[in-house]
Parts: C-alpha cells; structure tokens; sequence
C-alpha cells in the first residue's frame, strides 16, 4: 500500500516537477531550460514583503480607504508581474559548450561555460552557483554568452563537472528563480607536481647532447666484448692489439632528449606520477627535449607545449 | 552574503525618503518635517566619502532627538498623527545604519508603507497619483540594491536599465490593479476600529458642541449601529438618528442642561402611517446614548427617554447591543410646552457676537412675528452665501460672528450652532439636535447600516401652535448631505475652490476632477461595486462568482501585463540597414528558405542562391554588400547614404520577378 502510493508519487513529482528528479541528474548537451524546469520561491526579503503587502492590503480594506487599496493593489500587482519577469530571465537559456583548461589536481578549475539566451529581453543579474562558489553575469538575447566559475580540484585524471544551480532575483529581490544544471561534461585534471623533487635527470653530463639509442647503425666506439656480441661487431684488430677482445659499438644519435622513464624511479604509483609530472613541467618550461616512458606507452622525443600537455594528459589518465 | 552598498545607490535611497518626506510634508508638524529634512542632509554629508553604519554615538542622540521633537511637536508617538510620524523617522534614521544592500532593500519595503500611511491623511487625487509614483521608485530602488549585482558594475549604468523597467512594470500592473479594484470585495463593515480613536477617545457623539470637535467622525467609516426595519422604510429625509438634546450655550459651547435630565415626554402627537417598528443593533460607544429614530414612542426595557426624545441607557453601552424601538417620523411634541422649557430655549450669553445679534434684531423687526419669515431669511442666508466643508477654516472668539460674517464655511455643527444662535437672538426658542443622519442599506444583510461618519447635528424651533419642528439648516447649504443619507453628497474639499479671483475657471475644473476622483474612486464602497455590476447586467453577485470574477479578470490582466512589459523588453534595433535586412530574410523565409538561428548571413545567402537559382546573382551581391556593411566597415568611416541605400535594395528585394 505504501509503496505503491510512493510510486505514485514519485510519477506525479517526475511528471510535475522534473527538476526535483530528472533534471538532476546529468544531461548531455545542450541543456535548455525552459518553464517546466524554472522553479520561483519568495527569498526571505520576498517573504517578510509578503506580510508587509497583506497588511497593506487588509488596512486599506479596513478603512474603505480606496486611494490607498489602489496603492497597495498596485504594488502587489507590480509584485506579481515581477515573478513572471524572474522566470523569463532562465526561461529559454541554452548551456551549451562546458569547457576548461586543464589545471593541476589542487589548483582552481577556471570552468567556461558557454550558454545562449534566446529570444527575449535582456537577462542581467544571472548567478550561477556550485556549492558557494558564485559568479554573475548577463546575457543578451539571441547571443551567446559565456560564464566562469572556479571549481576546487584534488585529484587527477577526468573530473565531472558537477551539478550547478542558474538562478536569478531579478528584477526585485523578491523571488528568486533557478533552475538545475548537470552537463554530462568531464574536464581533464593533470596530476599534482611534486613540491621538492629532484631536479630534471639530465643524465651524464658527458652525454649532454649526445643521447644514443643501441644498437644502432653509425659507428660509436669500443667496449669489452660481453657474452652474446654477435661475432660479427668484434673488432678483430684492436682485440689484437690490446689483447682483450673489444666489440664495435654501433648507436643512432639520439635526440639531445632526456629519458623520464617510470621504470627508473622507485617510488609507489602517485608518487612517480606526481615526480614525473613535475619533471615534464620543468623540461617544458626550460625548453629541453625530453622523452616519457610510461608502463605500456612511449612519448616523445619532443618537446613544446603541445608535447608537455600529451605527456601530462597521459599521466593524468594512468590508471 | 550582504554586499556593502555603494554612494550612487544610496544616493537613491536618500532621494527615495525625499520624495516620501514631499508627500507627508502636508500634514507633519512643520518643526518635526523640518527635523527629518536635516537628517536627510546629515546622512548625506556622512556618506560623501563612505557608506557606512554612523557610530552608535551618533545614532542614539539622533533617536533621542527626533523622539524628543516629536513628542514636542506632535504631543504623543501614539495615535494617527504621532505614530505615523513615528514611523517616517524610524525610516529616516535607519539611513545611519544602511550599510549594506540589505539594508538599502528594509527601507524601501517601510517606505513602500509608509506611502500608503500618507492616505490617512487625505485622499486627494494628486496625492495618489504622487503616492502610486513613488511606490513606483521604491521598486526601482528595489530593483537596484537586488541580488546578483555582486559584479562591479556602475550604478548609474543600473540607473537606466531599472527606470526603464520600473516604468515598464508600473505601465503593466495598471490594468491588473484596476481590474482588482472594482472586483475586489470590499468589508462592509471594518474589522477594527480606526487608528485615531485611540487619541480622540471614544467613537461616537459627544453631549457637548464646540464647532470643530465632531470634526475627527468624518473620518471614521466604523458603523454606529445598525437597523433593521420591520415594514415600511422612512425616506432618507426622514432618517434622523435623536441623540443628545443640547439647550445651553456659552458664547463657544453648547452642552446639555441638567434640567431637563429627569423630565417626562410632553404631549405628543403624531400620525399613525409613520410608525415604524425596528431593531438596533448598536456597537460598543461607551456612552449610553441610544440613537432611535426621531422620535421614539417604545423604548425596549433597561432605558429611559427624556423630556426633549433623548433615550439613555442604565448601563453604558461596552459590549454591541440589541434592542427594538418605535418610532413615528411625523410628529408633533410640546405644543403646550412645560413651564420653563421655552425659556430656556432662549437663553444667551449677555455678550458676544454683536453683529449676529444685529441680524437677527433686523430680522425681528423686519418680519415682527412671524417666525416662518425669520427662519426662511435665515436659511435664504446659508443657501445663498455658504458652502459645505468638512475641513473649515478655524474660527475666531466670537464664533457665531466670525462663520456668519467671514469664514462662510463649515460643516453641519457650524451651520446648527450658528442658526440656533440667530434664532434665540431673534425671539424664537430653539435648541440643537445632535445625532445621526441617513444610512446606508446594506442589500445582502438586509439592513441599515449608520456609521460614525453620519454623526449630524441639526436644530428644532419652537412654534405657536406646532411645537418642536425640525429644521435642518444644513440641508440648506448642502441638501445633498440630507438626501443621499450620508457623507458621500459631493463635497468640496474646501472653500477655496470657490472664492473669487484669477483662475477661478481652472479651480473650478480641478474641482470637477476632485468630485470625479472623489465620486469613482474614493466613495467606492460595497454598495456602489453592487450597483456598477449591476449596471453590467450582474444582478445579487454572490461572493463566489465575484471570486470568480475576480480571479479570471485579474489572471487575464495580468497575462496582459506580463505579455506586454515582457514583449516591450525585447531590445528592437534602430538600424534602418538591419531591420531591411531582416525583412529581406524573412521574404526569403516565406519563399521556403528560412534562416537558422546561428547561421550567418553569408552562409544563409549562398544556401538562398543555391535555391534560388533565378535570383541568385541578387541573394549574393545583396548578402555581400549587406556583410560588409555590417561587419567589415569600421564605425569611422560609415557611409550613411551607401547603407541607406543597400537598405532599400535589400527592402526592394523579391524572389519572383
């Protein structure tokens, strides 16, 4: 009995009030509200307005006093027409685009969110909110506009935006107007650098610019012959002369790049991905060539923002 | 979160409470408005560099002072006149402690009030009009110190945009507000007393006459009593009310004579076709006067009536009273008075009102006895020279004099006192009835209601032969009082209006307008809605299809209203060149090429051509010329004459030859 009561319910509030179910839960672009998802209460000013009209009113009844029943009909209905104009303000607002740049987990998201007013008068006095983090701003009909709210980060890799609520005083402070907002949208938080970390493996400083990959096919050198050399690399006249048995050493010349390499920092998961983070930071900042070698990825050689922000994203998304 | 205000918008709340100070300004002691002038100054010089909360040493002595003043000044804080003043200097002190928005949006929700407290102190139609302006600014101001204004913009950029919607909403709620006004049900009787009693002690008559004092009934709507006839009606001239009976005047007073308190009814004789049975249904007066209808021949048990028709009452009456009566409305009484009675109907003062005196000796000898003569040249005198007001000129020592001879206008009690003087001056024994006059039906209830403001007072001469006989010398000036059975006779609102001199036409056409305004607006009460709905051919509206009414046509209203303030918002371009543009795509629309909402005008054009193959060339070369026009031009070097004329090709255009 109650359940199907509850369920019964549960459909008229779905039917009825979609804001109060469906609405709050996410959504893919483009969000358009429109009047069956704009809800309006009396602030608390609008509230203590309302006795303050009652008593107007009553008063002007009580002493059959028509000057002033005109008065206080007046500015109810002044009252009444203002709700209509604080639903218009969200009435017809598309969001459309939900868009940031990527920030370090623990730095502020500036979050772009691009909507469009359709037609109708101008809407100043919007507020978008997420858990006290506010911002205003206007639109102008049948344009866009955009808005940015700073969202708090913690932790990497994709974040969803979130639930935001668009609401409006306008025009009186005596009602306010709001509607829900859930974009199916997910932004993308690079992984916190590391405060102190060791500076950038630059390697030997010998190999300062000159990064080898083995084997490869230009002549290198000679080192000691080591189980497994194919015969073939033995250079059989300075073994001879030395009396040692010396293999030749064939490398490409590598890019001038620095090796990041996961495999070579003993360190547990978050640890080398917040060290690695830094690293590619400071070898973006200082415009050094560099390479990322992630379990089951290679990146690079490159260098340059793009390349920093391929590398960041990847470790971003590190499982 | 309650963001500080800034100077430009509390400059708009100082000028709010100025506009609200030149509105009361009419009635405040003049001291006391003159006091809240200087804290408007005072807070404006506080606030040059700073909105701030003034220091509570500042604030308190302020809130001693202006209490101090306007006790001085208006006697009590309580009361109509005290505690209004009292809340206009609350709202005028709260300036020094408006700091933040909030605080902004306090004040004008009390200053939307305190515009409607000005109505208590008249009604006029400029008054309103002002009243109905400035609780317009409130929600401008209102608008302003609203929420979402967090970001940095200039108030003055703000100022615009909300005149423009404060005008707009105004203009909108007007036909709503009327709508309302006619079909709001209106009480047919207060809930609760008027704010004033409190002040001018109880609601009702009092048993002495000083012209001027009956004065604060006028405005008190509350009913007295109520009757419900049994039978026949009297008709509205014969709806007198007898109350105390005055007989001794003291050259400014008149008050009753403990003579007369014990005596018996005389002989009294009187026709039997007007006899009237009825119920009175009187509300509390703390006094113990009864008011049956003049004059009474049963009175119900627990009363008494006096020689001179006055019925009384054991107890006061504290609690609302029933009690049924009968009256005869023609009559005669005392033709054979008892001994004394006409001699004490012609007592006067040994001194005062020497020209009074010299009228009536004219008079005298003019007609000799008859008396007929004398009260008709008494009456020829106020029909002639007279006017009716209710907010008379004050009268100097010589009361009788200075009303007959300079001021000329008054209300009933000037009339009866000055009548009953020029008669005993003149030989003939007279006394002054107070009472009430008149009554309004009351269709649904069945019965007669008599308010406080149909308090009258009238005079009865004596005559050989005929005894007490009623004569009204109001009814004279103003007829209108008598025969339309209550205040609602049109009354000028003061002398003024009538007397002599450069603009007299005008006066007289804004006193037309004052009657309109008074008539259709200010006497619409519970009888008049039911007589204009009527007029629409809505006979006995009962309360719930007025409730319908009213809900349809105030919904439809205010559709209207949202419709037209929310459409008038809707920003319309100036530029000749867009609005030729937009004609031009929607030409192309009906030819089946409608423009999508983001697509720009380049794009729409070659989808048009591609459509549109016989006017292709056309749809491009105009699209082009339009677009760089529009978007490739700097504002600099506009040439006016070239986009005029793209604007007329653009208009010219049509997609069949």
């Amino acid at each position: 009995m109650w359940a199907r009561w509850r369920d019964a319910l549960m459909r008229y509030a779905e039917r009825r009030l979609p804001a109060l179910t469906r609405y709050r839960q996410v959504e893919a672009l483009p969000i358009r509200l429109h009047a069956r998802r704009v809800y309006i209460l009396p602030t608390r000013f609008g509230l203590a307005f309302a006795v303050l009209l009652l008593a107007m009113l009553i008063g002007a009844l009580n002493f059959n006093n028509n000057p002033a029943l005109l008065l206080a009909l007046l500015v109810i209905a002044m009252t009444m027409i203002g709700f209509h104009h604080c639903v218009a303000q969200l009435n017809r607002v598309e969001l459309r685009s939900v868009g940031a740049d990527p920030v370090h987990a623990g730095q502020p998201l500036r979050l772009r969110l691009g909507f469009h007013a359709g037609a109708g008068a101008e809407r100043p006095q919007l507020v978008l909110d997420q858990e006290q983090r506010t911002t205003c701003f206007t639109l102008q009909p049948e344009t866009d506009g955009k808005a940015e709210i700073l969202l708090p980060t913690t932790r990497r890799g994709r974040m969803a935006v979130g639930r935001f609520r668009l609401w409006t005083q306008y025009p009186f402070g005596i009602t306010w107007a709001w509607s829900v907002l859930h974009p199916d949208v997910q932004v993308l938080v690079y992984p916190k650098p590391e405060d102190g970390a060791p500076t950038l493996p630059l390697g030997d400083p010998r190999e300062q610019g000159q990064r080898l990959r083995f084997p490869g096919d230009d002549w290198h050198g000679l080192r000691e012959h080591r189980t497994g050399d194919p015969p073939k690399h033995v250079a059989w006249k300075a073994s001879a002369r030395l009396e040692r048995l010396l293999v030749k050493e064939f490398a490409d010349p590598q890019s001038h790049a620095v090796m990041l390499d996961w495999q070579a920092l003993q360190l547990d998961k978050e640890a080398r991905i917040s060290r690695l983070t830094r690293w590619v930071i400071e070898a973006r900042d200082r415009q050094i060539p560099f390479r990322l070698r992630l379990p089951g990825a290679e990146l690079g050689p490159g260098s340059g923002n793009a390349f920093a922000a391929t590398c960041l994203r990847e470790l971003a998304l590190l499982p | 979160m309650n963001p500080a205000i800034d100077r430009g918008r509390y400059a708009l709340v100082l000028a709010l409470d100025a506009l609200l100070l030149g509105g009361h300004v009419h009635w405040m002691p003049g001291l006391y408005a003159l006091w809240l002038g200087l804290l408007l100054l005072f807070a404006a010089a506080l606030a040059r560099h700073r909105v701030r909360a003034a220091h509570a040493l500042i604030r308190i002595p302020l809130l001693l002072a202006t209490f101090g003043l306007l006790v001085y000044s208006a006697g009590s804080p309580i009361g109509r006149e005290g505690g209004s003043a009292m809340l206009g200097g609350l709202i005028f002190l709260k300036l020094f402690e408006t700091a933040t928005l909030r605080d902004a949006r306090v004040t004008a929700a009390a200053a939307l009030f305190f515009c409607m407290i000005g109505f208590l102190f008249g009604q006029g139609m400029l008054l309103t009009l002002y009243f109905c302006t400035v609780a317009c600014a409130c929600f401008v101001v209102l608008h302003l110190v609203s929420g979402g204004y967090e970001t940095a913009t200039h108030w003055s950029e703000d100022l615009r945009r909300a005149l423009r919607l404060g005008a707009r909403v105004t203009a909108a709620a007007i036909p709503l507000t009327l709508i309302v006004f006619v079909l709001f049900p209106r009480l047919s009787s207060p809930l609760w007393g008027a704010p004033w009693d409190a002040t001018q002690g109880k609601t009702g008559i009092s048993d002495r006459m000083r012209p001027g004092q009956l004065s604060a009934l006028w405005n008190d709507d509350s009913p007295a009593f109520r009757v419900t006839f049994e039978g026949a009606v009297p008709l509205p001239a014969s709806r007198y009310w007898r109350g105390p009976v005055l007989w001794s005047f003291d050259g400014a007073e008149w008050s009753r004579s403990d003579l007369y308190r014990g005596s018996q009814v005389g002989d009294l004789r009187y026709q039997q076709d007007s006899v009237v049975d009825y119920e009175v249904l009187m509300e509390p007066s703390e006094r113990n006067w009864w008011f049956p209808l003049d004059f009474a021949l049963q009175i119900p048990e627990g009363t008494r009536i006096g020689g001179d028709g006055q019925v009384t009452s054991y107890r006061l009456i504290i609690g609302p009273r029933k009690a049924n009566f009968r009256s005869a409305w023609r009559y005669q009484i005392d033709v054979n008075p008892a001994l004394g009675q006409r001699w004490a109907a012609m007592r006067l003062p040994a001194a005062g009102n020497p020209r009074s005196r010299q009228l009536a000796a004219e008079w005298r000898s003019a007609h000799g006895g008859d008396a007929d003569a004398i009260i008709d040249a008494a009456l020829q005198l106020f029909h002639r020279d007279f006017s009716y007001t209710l907010e008379p000129p004050p009268l100097g020592v010589d009361t009788v004099d200075d009303f007959l001879f300079n001021t000329k206008a008054g209300y009933c009690e000037y009339f009866a006192s000055s009548f009953a003087f020029l008669m005993r001056a003149a030989g003939l024994p007279t006394r002054i009835v107070t009472g009430y006059q008149g009554g309004v039906y009351n269709a649904s209830g069945g019965y007669w209601i008599v308010r406080n403001s149909d308090a009258h007072a009238w005079t009865e001469v004596w005559l050989e032969g005929r005894g007490w006989v009623r004569v009204d010398p109001t009814a004279a000036v103003a007829p209108e009082r008598i025969n339309r059975g209550s205040l609602s006779a049109a009354l000028p609102e003061a002398a003024f209006w009538y007397s002599e001199g450069w603009g007299a036409e005008w006066r007289n056409r804004f006193d037309l307008i004052a009657r309109y305004w008074r008539q259709a607006v200010i006497e619409f009460d519970a009888v008049r809605q039911r007589n204009l709905l009527q007029q629409v051919g809505l006979e006995d509206m009962s309360w719930q299809a007025l409730g319908g009414g009213l809900l349809v046509f105030g919904g439809i209203g205010l559709l209207l209203g949202v419709w037209l303030s929310l459409r008038g918002l809707t920003p319309k371009t100036r530029d000749p060149l867009l609005i030729a543009y937009r004609r031009f795509a929607a030409h192309l629309a009906r030819a089946g090429i409608a423009r999508a909402e983001a697509e720009g005008p380049i794009a729409f054009g070659e989808r048009a051509a591609e459509q549109l193959p016989t006017v292709a060339p056309a749809i491009l070369e105009l699209t082009r010329r339009f677009a760089e026009q529009r978007y490739g031009v700097s504002a600099n070097d506009l040439d006016l004459s070239h986009r005029l004329r793209l604007a007329r090709e653009l208009r010219a255009f049509r997609s069949r030859r």
